[in-house]
Parts: C-alpha cells; structure tokens; sequence
C-alpha cells in the first residue's frame, strides 16, 4: 500500500518524535548535572522512579526520575493568564515557539539509506520494498528548509513578549528580534558555503559527501566556518553568552515572566529542543552525520543493523555537541547587547562574507582539490583576523546612554 | 532519485495529500477572515503570518519546495519587521485598537472586490491540467535550475529587486539616523 519511501518516513516520524522528546527533557537534567559538575556540586541524584509512593520501590537511579517529576510538577501547577494580557496571543506565542523547533527535524537524514525489505502483515502488503533514506523528508532544498523554519522561531518569544502586557518580557522580545535577525545572516551564509562546495543542498547527499572517515569532515577542511556556525546556532537558540532575551538580572524572566505551567514548559522545551535541532545540523553540516570516524570504507546504504548503527553515531555525535554548548553555559558570561551586535555585525558576517567569496571563487574556477584550498583559506582569514583584528579602528561608541524620550536621564523635552 | 513528493502524489497515499490540503487551506483562510476582522495591529501581523505560513504549507504539497521555503523565509519572517513597525508606529500605545474609517472601507472594498474578480479570471481561464500530469519532475524544478535561470533569462528582474531591496535598506538607514540625531539635538535643548 505505501512505497517504501513513505513507510520510512512514517516510521521516523514516530520514533524521531518520541525519543527526541524524551532526550530533550533528560537534556534538561544532562545541564542540570553539567552544572554542577561545573560549580564542584554533586546536581539532582535523589528522585528515583517512587515518586513518593511507599508502594514502588524505592531506589534513586542516580536522580534519572528528575525529568519525569519535573514534567509531572509542571502539569499539576496553576495556570495562570493574568488578567491585562492580549489572550489570543497569549496563548498562540507558546506554540509559536515549539512548532519550528520540532519541524525542522523533518530534514535531518538520521541513518543514510535503507534498504527496506517491505512488510506484509498476515498476507497484506503494507508497505512495498525499496531504497528509502532514513529522514522524514527527502525533498530537494534540505537545508534551506532548515534556514526557511529557523526563521520562524524568533515569533514565539516576540509575540509572547508582546502579548504578556509588561515592559521586561516586551524588553527581552524586542531584543531578540534584534538578535535572531543579526545571526540569521552569517549562519545562512555559511550553509550557503557547504550548498556551494557540495552543489547540492539535499542533506543526505551532503552527509554522504563527507562520509570518508574523519578527514571527509567539513570540520577538517573548514573549522573557521564551522565556528561561525557554531556561534551563531548558539544565538538563535538564545543560549548563554547569548540569552540576553531572559536575562534574569535585567529582565526577570525576560519573555516568559509572565508564563506558568505547561505555557513555561512549552518555552523550555522549545529552548532544549533548539538546542537538539542545532546539533543536529552541526553534525550534519560538519561532522559528517552518520559517517563513523577512522573508518573509510564505510557502506551507504544497507539493511537495518547498518541503520541502527548510523543512527547511534550520529545521535553520539549530537550528544557531544549539546554537552559542549551546555558546558558553554556554565563557562562563558552573558554578553552585553552592544557587544552581541559587535559581534555579529563586526565580526561574524564579515567574516563569513569573505568566506563566501572565497569559496565562489573557487568553485567558479574549478580548482583541483577544492578542500585543501579551503582549509588554506580558512587558516589565512584566521591568521588575518588575529593580525588585523586589533588594529582595526573601534567603531563610535555604541554603549552611550542614548537620550530616549522620557526615559529617567532624559526628561521629555516637550514644551 | 528518492523524492517523497512524487510519489505521494497521484498514488495512493493522495488521501494525506488531500487532508494535509484541507488543514492548511482551513488554516490560510481562518486566518484570513480573523486578519480581516481583528481590530488589534500586532494580532493582525500575527494572522497575516498564519495565513502566510498556511500558504507555504500548500506550496510544500505541490512539490514547490523551494518556492514554500522562499515563502517562509521572505514573506512570513517579514512579517517580524511588520510587528516591529507596528509597535513602533503605535508607540504611545501598542495595545491601540485601529478602526477602519467609512472611506477607508469603501476603497478597502472596492479593492478586494476587483482583485477577487481578477483572480477568479485568472483561475478560470489558466485551464489547469489534472492533478496527476501536474506532478512536478524532479529535475527541472531542482534548485540548481531556478538559481540559473534566475541568472540567465530572469536577471533583469532579479537585479531590480536587488536594486530595489539596496534602495530600502538604505532609505530605513538615512530615517534612523536622522531621528537619532533630532532625539540628541532635543535632548541637549531641553538640558541647557
């Protein structure tokens, strides 16, 4: 009845969903412990699977019934909506925000190809045999797909800030437009750069490009733009240093103060579930998805086993990422907002820029061993950035108090 | 070589098709009818995205999935600058409600009616063919094609709306700067 392709994708979606949601709520005790790992803590290792009940048994499993209580917790609190916000969009912002973190999953090629047997149950077929790729839409554009969605995810935290009727969310919303606007530029540039050395932005074939043991990794041949991707993934997930929307010493929650029960779970999970979706594309774009490292000869495309392994690589290698952008975290300060728009404006879209430039020009030339040029590339805009950097003249200084209309410093001037 | 859209189209699975089409027409013109009706500014920016959002949906099930994805990064992330002037343009109060004028309905209603006959010209008069032979081939609608020609037969227009988009960026830059200096210019009066 379905083709292959079909049933595949089906079977994604369903397993992708469940287990991605489970990680994202254990990736919240996973921080919780990185934490405390980082401050000399021992972080939650009492809540076991007993929840209180004298019937269950009762045994801490390392504190791993957190996640479960936390949810449970949530659920059972007040939900309150206070009585002077704007209703309707106060309850769609929190949707607005999950709904693009957890779409943007349906490009990810979690486990190369299958080749799926077909399954027929009691003498009906349900689904036909045939090649299949294991993600839940193989469609053309891949990754613009991925940069199309990521640029919805910004409305959940505006329009909640908005809708909360009070000055520090509708701050901490204003800030991230502003924010998620100057990162889109060299995040997207730099997916534009792997769609131009690879010509193709389907996401399976870019994995399968790089599916050469380690040295066929992006990260090899291009560590300066996967930096820059890094950093600007970790701004559009509005993580530290880069949270300046829910800071909590400015803006007491920022855009979710006014946000209770399953409305602030909602905005957590979107957060982790950016986090997830980031390292994903990381792994992707850079890490060469599936591909094992040290290992060349690696098989495209094959039965189950070989899937089930595929995945477990590639969910290792997402599991490395979301660690370090937690253990960031816990490293790195908050920017300040004029130095989070230095940064991007001054910095990483320059840079970016020439690296665009770099490779068009490369690819237009259609030089031999394209990566080695690359890497060169790379290395010398490193070394150019560590040399001229410094030298380079610091712009006006944007930290001035600026003389906002009836703001404390500056009393309104109408006469 | 493996695209999900060719073959969910036109075999049997046309029933997902047919109800993913359903929900996101319900979805466009719900929202529609709520921008329409919705005295509130910001509210209309956020049905105007739905509807906008609906819209890409039924792109990504023709199989234009570029075009889906120029939707949603084009039209429904400006609609985030939309929300940004509407707050400022209503700075005083952003929770102001709007209420259309007797003039301004009338022009409102002229204009939709005329587009909506125009519209339904078009549609008539397209001669669609059926669903089945409607069914894009994956290699001509490929990115690579629409990006060269794009830079081939279509470069006028692409360069005048790059043009045109330089012109905007610029004329929002000289506004900014030009209430950036009347605020200090006010601001050093009303301190001396």
């Amino acid at each position: 009845m379905f083709s292959a392709q079909v049933f595949v994708s089906m079977l994604v979606v369903t397993i992708a969903l469940h287990v991605i949601l489970g990680a994202v709520a254990y990736s919240v005790m996973l921080e919780r412990k990185i934490a405390s790992w980082v401050q000399n803590r021992i972080g939650p290792n009492r809540t076991g699977f007993d929840f209180g009940q004298p019937f269950l048994p009762k045994f801490h499993f390392w504190g791993l019934g957190q996640p479960l209580a936390d949810g449970l917790k949530l659920f059972l609190k007040e939900d309150y909506t206070p009585p002077n916000v704007d209703k309707v969009l106060f309850i769609i912002a929190p949707m607005l925000a999950v709904v693009p973190a957890l779409i943007a999953w349906a490009v990810i090629p979690w486990g190369g190809y299958w080749d799926f047997p077909g399954l027929t149950v009691f003498g009906t077929e349900i689904a036909q045999p045939g090649m299949a790729v294991v993600t839940v839409a193989p469609i053309n554009i891949g990754i613009l797909y991925f940069l199309a969605v990521g640029s919805l995810a910004v409305y959940g935290v505006v329009i909640g800030g908005y809708a909360s009727n009070n000055k520090y969310s509708f701050l901490g919303g204003l800030r991230a437009t502003a924010q998620m606007l100057s990162y889109e530029i060299p995040l997207g540039v730099s997916i534009l750069i792997i769609i131009l050395m690879f010509g193709t932005a389907r996401t399976d074939l870019i994995v399968l490009n790089q599916a050469q043991g380690i040295l066929g990794w992006n990260i090899v041949w291009m560590p300066l733009l996967a930096v820059i991707f890094f950093t600007s993934q970790l701004a559009e997930a509005n993580r530290t240093p880069f949270d300046l929307a829910e800071c909590e010493q400015e803006l007491v929650g920022g855009f979710h103060t006014e946000y209770s029960s399953m409305k602030f779970a909602l905005y957590f999970l979107a957060e982790y579930a950016h986090i997830v979706t980031g390292a994903a594309f990381f792994t992707l774009l850079f890490l060469g998805g599936w591909s094992i490292p040290f290992y060349v000869g690696q098989a495209a495309a094959g039965g189950l086993p070989l899937v089930l392994l595929n995945v477990g690589v590639f969910a290792f290698k997402m599991f490395l990422i979301v660690a370090l952008v937690m253990v960031i975290r816990w490293t790195i300060p908050r920017f300040r907002f004029d130095q989070l728009m230095q940064l991007a404006w001054r910095c990483l879209i320059p840079v970016s820029l020439i690296l665009l430039l770099a490779a068009a020009v490369l690819v237009a030339l259609k030089v031999p061993a394209i990566h080695w040029w690359m890497l060169g590339v790379n290395v010398l805009t490193f070394i150019g950035l560590v040399v001229i950097g410094p030298k380079v003249p610091k712009g006006p200084p944007v930290n001035r108090k600026i003389p906002l209309e009836g703001s404390r410093f500056s009393p309104l001037t109408t006469s | 070589m493996l695209l999900l859209h060719v073959q969910t189209v036109g075999s049997s699975e046309g029933w997902v098709t047919l109800v993913l089409f359903y929900l996101f027409a319900a979805l466009s013109g719900v929202s529609a009818w709520a921008l329409v009706l919705s005295p509130n500014i910001i509210r209309m920016a956020v049905y105007l995205m739905l509807t906008l959002a609906g819209v890409a949906g039924i792109y990504f099930l023709l199989g234009a999935e570029l075009l889906a994805a120029v939707q949603l990064i084009v039209y429904v992330g400006g609609v985030l600058i939309l929300i940004i002037f509407g707050v400022m343009l209503t700075s005083r109060n952003p929770y102001l409600n709007v209420a259309p004028r007797g003039g301004e309905m009338a022009l409102g209603l002229v204009l939709a009616t005329v587009l909506a006959v125009l519209l339904a010209v078009a549609v008539l008069a397209a001669g669609l063919p059926e669903a089945a032979a409607a069914a894009p081939d994956d290699d001509r609608y490929a990115v690579r094609w629409i990006g060269a020609l794009l830079l081939s037969r279509h470069l006028i227009a692409f360069e005048v709306a790059a043009v045109i988009l330089l012109i905007v960026m610029i004329g929002a830059g000289y506004l900014v700067r030009r209430r950036i200096k009347a605020n200090q210019a006010g601001a050093t009066e009303g301190r001396s």
